[in-house]
């Protein structure tokens, strides 16, 4: 579809690590639509972190294509925005230069730089910690400025790679609901990866299940929760508990299924 | 403020300590376990640092002793951060500099004196290129070694940022890696005092290498050993401004540990 | 990979040190460079190759290995119990503390005119100088490896009855033991630098020694021939620790 924000065809990954192939994914097709807040799940080492990252343009495929509204992804760039797990904060850089970092690379004006900066500071509840440095900072408040700073920059294209699987359980809840509200207030593409089902289907509009390495995309689920719901109304329902519960089933069946050797 | 009583605990704890090994230099002779005349008293030395204090050619020798060390250190890492960062980013510079690298590594490096000797005599210059040549080698290793491991989610998210490939070493590699570099500058600043005090002991005109062999073959040991006492407090006096200096730098670390 | 394969490929990395011996022969060769200056590669190994030949080599390489191993076992056996005193014993550790401070950074060679005074221009101040520069990295391993054993683990230990020496000996020495092989591999070559320098300085033998002897005299291939046998000496050490190191560390990692 030549109107797919994203579009990965027939894509196919192998490593080879101390000698052994190790094949990663095995002729993935997905295509993701603008505006869609999509989650990959599925069980760990299944090759979805790699499909995010040749997403992102840090690795390439061994076999196929991916495109981002129609032209192929080379390389990395402003227009695909990635969070790890990690943050991958400048450590050597305060709350608000590590904010400010595309945009100076964009050549921003110094004016309008400040400007966002203090936006965004102010909207994830950085205030007061803008002359600090990360390892002054919480995990919570970490992943924060990790956001913030993708933020900032508005890419197109948001690509997540267990951004809170870092963090505890409290904190997590409240990242996630901040997440929504700001891709909710611009509408931006975004691709998840987690291991979190709970997590996928309470934040996305599609849930994509992935099988156990080589990976490939075994199932796909449409979500439609209420979101004029407050969380507990929505982890409560019935609507949720029922999706949540068969996404669950999916994963678990690949968690549990027998390797196949020499796949 | 409650760092000032920090402050002096911490020395107090380093001062303390040092005081009574100095009251177990001073009770030695008296339990006819050395002979005096082999082992001046503390007084005898501090008499004896004093009167050098007030002589002009101390502070020559000194500061030439000072003043090769550092220049030699100042060119050792010109020369080796941009090699090592290079050998870290280009497989084809660290295919042609590595091996001859890892073979240089093993030759004591004071050996390279004689050497430099033979081609520049006696001075400085040989005093230099040899705390040049000693000093480049671990810059270029431990500079090497922190660009190579730096993390490769923040190379990722600078380039998905817009960083560019010329920016990167600038922007986020070196910033990265200061903390392995600033370590290597620690090690090759011990090892530029060694080797420009033993140059100085091989065969020099000038120099605290030189002082102290001179004063222990003239029998003025207490001169000797004040000479001693003297470039020792230089060096660590050295050590501590570098440590100073990297925690400075690397404040959004935190606190470098004092060991190294 | 076959073994062949990978020594070719060994031996291509090698190219940059090929390409210097080529450029060294052929400028000295060619008269560009005084014999006095840079002697031929050719007549550097022919000496060295002599040397060893004729059994010349080995008597001051004997001397100097002798001097800096007695010093460095002086230096592991001092070190490693005053590492472990200063974790156990706190104002052992108070009171050690500023000499290791100051101890790390100071260009212990210029105790050697003392180390003369006290103990002769023999081999006694050599491996005095030795000890004095080897200890340190030994104490510093010595005291973090005894102190990676947790409290809960020497708690466990005395609850089974351990008394305080065979702590000591049964379980910090294990512990440390890692970290004790770090600090071989970090002092081998100070003790090694510290007896070539100690001989270029005091005189006495050893490659030390002929080596300021030949520079001196102004033999060149001399300096070069010694040279060559001390770098191999350097490797041959490390390579050494790190073959021992992977032995004796196989349950570590």
């Amino acid at each position: 579809m030549t109107d797919a924000k994203i579009s990965v065809r027939d894509v196919s990954k192998t490593f080879s690590r101390d000698g052994k192939v190790v094949r990663a994914l095995d002729n993935v097709d997905l295509t993701v639509a603008e505006g869609e807040f999509l989650s990959i799940v599925g069980p760990s080492g299944c090759g979805k972190s790699t499909l995010l990252y040749m997403l992102g343009g840090f690795e390439s495929p061994s076999s196929g294509a991916l495109l981002t509204g129609g032209k192929p992804i080379t390389g990395p760039g402003l227009d695909r925005g990635i969070v790890f797990q990690e943050y991958a904060l400048f450590p050597w850089l305060t709350v608000a230069e590590n904010i400010a970092y595309a945009l100076r690379r964009k050549a921003v004006p110094e004016k309008q730089c400040q400007e966002v900066v203090a936006r965004y500071v102010k909207i994830m509840g950085l205030s007061g910690f803008e002359a600090s440095f990360p390892r002054e900072l919480s995990g919570g408040m970490k992943q924060r400025v990790a956001l913030a700073r993708t933020f900032a920059y508005e890419p197109d294209i948001l690509l997540l790679d267990e951004p809170f699987g870092a963090l505890d359980a409290q904190t997590r809840e409240v990242m996630q609901d901040e997440l929504l509200r700001l891709w909710r207030s611009n509408r931006k593409t975004v691709v998840m990866v987690t291991h979190d089902v709970d997590e996928a289907v309470y934040l996305s509009n599609r849930v994509c299940v992935m099988s156990k390495r080589p990976g490939r995309f075994v199932r796909q689920f449409e979500i439609d929760l209420d979101r004029s719901l407050t969380r507990e109304q929505v982890v409560l329902s019935e609507q949720y508990r029922v999706i949540r519960n068969e996404v669950w089933v999916s994963v678990r069946q690949q968690v549990t299924q027998v390797t196949m050797e020499g796949a | 403020m409650t760092a000032m009583p920090a402050f002096l605990g911490k020395a107090a704890s380093f001062v303390l300590p040092l005081m009574i090994w100095v009251a177990i230099w001073a009770a030695l002779p008296h339990l006819d376990l050395i002979d005096p005349s082999f082992l001046p008293s503390p007084a005898m030395v501090a008499i004896a640092l004093q009167k050098l204090a007030m002589q002009f050619s101390f502070y020559q020798d000194l500061g030439v002793t000072v003043y090769r060390s550092l220049a030699g250190l100042l060119l050792g890492t010109i020369i080796g951060v941009p090699l090592g960062a290079w050998m870290a980013v280009s497989p084809r510079a660290e295919g042609f500099f590595g091996p001859i690298v890892k073979s240089t590594y093993s030759l004591p490096k004071t050996a390279l004196v004689p050497l430099l000797m033979l081609w520049f005599g006696i001075g400085s210059t040989t005093s230099i290129l040899a705390i040049t040549l000693s000093t480049a080698l671990p810059m270029i290793i431990y500079t090497f070694h922190a660009v190579q491991d730096t993390p490769r989610i923040l190379l990722w998210s600078a380039r998905g940022m817009g960083t560019g490939r010329k920016d990167l070493m600038w922007l986020v590699q070196l910033p990265a890696s200061m903390h392995g570099i600033l370590t290597g500058a620690r090690i090759a600043l011990g090892f530029s005092f060694v080797i420009a005090v033993a140059a100085e002991m091989i065969a020099a005109k000038i120099g605290i290498g030189k002082l102290i062999f001179m004063y222990g073959e003239n029998g003025s040991y207490d001169y000797m050993f004040a000479a001693v006492v003297a470039i020792v407090a230089v060096a660590c006096l050295a050590d501590a401004l570098l440590v100073a200096l990297t925690d400075h730098l690397l404040r959004w670390q935190g606190r470098s540990n004092m060991l190294g | 990979m076959s073994h062949v394969k990978k020594l070719t490929d060994s031996l291509i990395a090698l190219y940059p040190i090929v390409l210097v011996a080529i450029v060294w022969e052929g400028v000295t060769r060619a008269g560009l460079v005084p014999p006095t200056f840079l002697p031929p590669l050719s007549d550097v190994l022919a000496s060295l190759w002599q040397q060893i030949v004729s059994g010349e080599i080995f008597e001051p390489l004997a001397v100097s290995l002798y001097r800096a191993a007695v010093g460095l076992l002086i230096a592991m056996a001092e070190g490693i119990v005053i590492g472990f005193l200063m974790s156990q014993i706190r104002w052992f550790r108070w009171l050690m503390n500023p000499v290791v401070l100051l101890g790390f950074p100071a260009p212990k060679v210029a105790f050697l005119p003392i180390f003369i005074l006290w103990f002769g221009i023999d081999h006694l101040s050599k491996i005095a100088l030795v000890t004095f520069t080897s200890i340190f990295p030994f104490i510093i391993v010595a005291q973090a490896g005894a102190e990676t054993v947790s409290r809960v683990q020497l708690w466990a230990a005395r609850a089974m009855g351990e008394t305080r020496l065979g702590i000591l000996w049964r379980i910090i020495l294990p512990a440390a033991f890692p970290s004790l092989m770090s600090g071989v591999r970090v002092a081998v070559p100070y003790a090694l630098i510290s007896a070539f320098t100690a001989e270029m300085i005091a005189g006495g033998g050893g490659l030390g020694g002929n080596l300021v002897y030949a520079q001196r005299f102004f033999e060149t291939t001399t300096v070069f021939t010694i040279l060559i046998v001390m770098l191999v000496a350097g490797w041959l050490a490390d390579h050494g620790i790190i073959v021992l190191r992977r032995r004796l560390l196989r349950w570590h990692n």
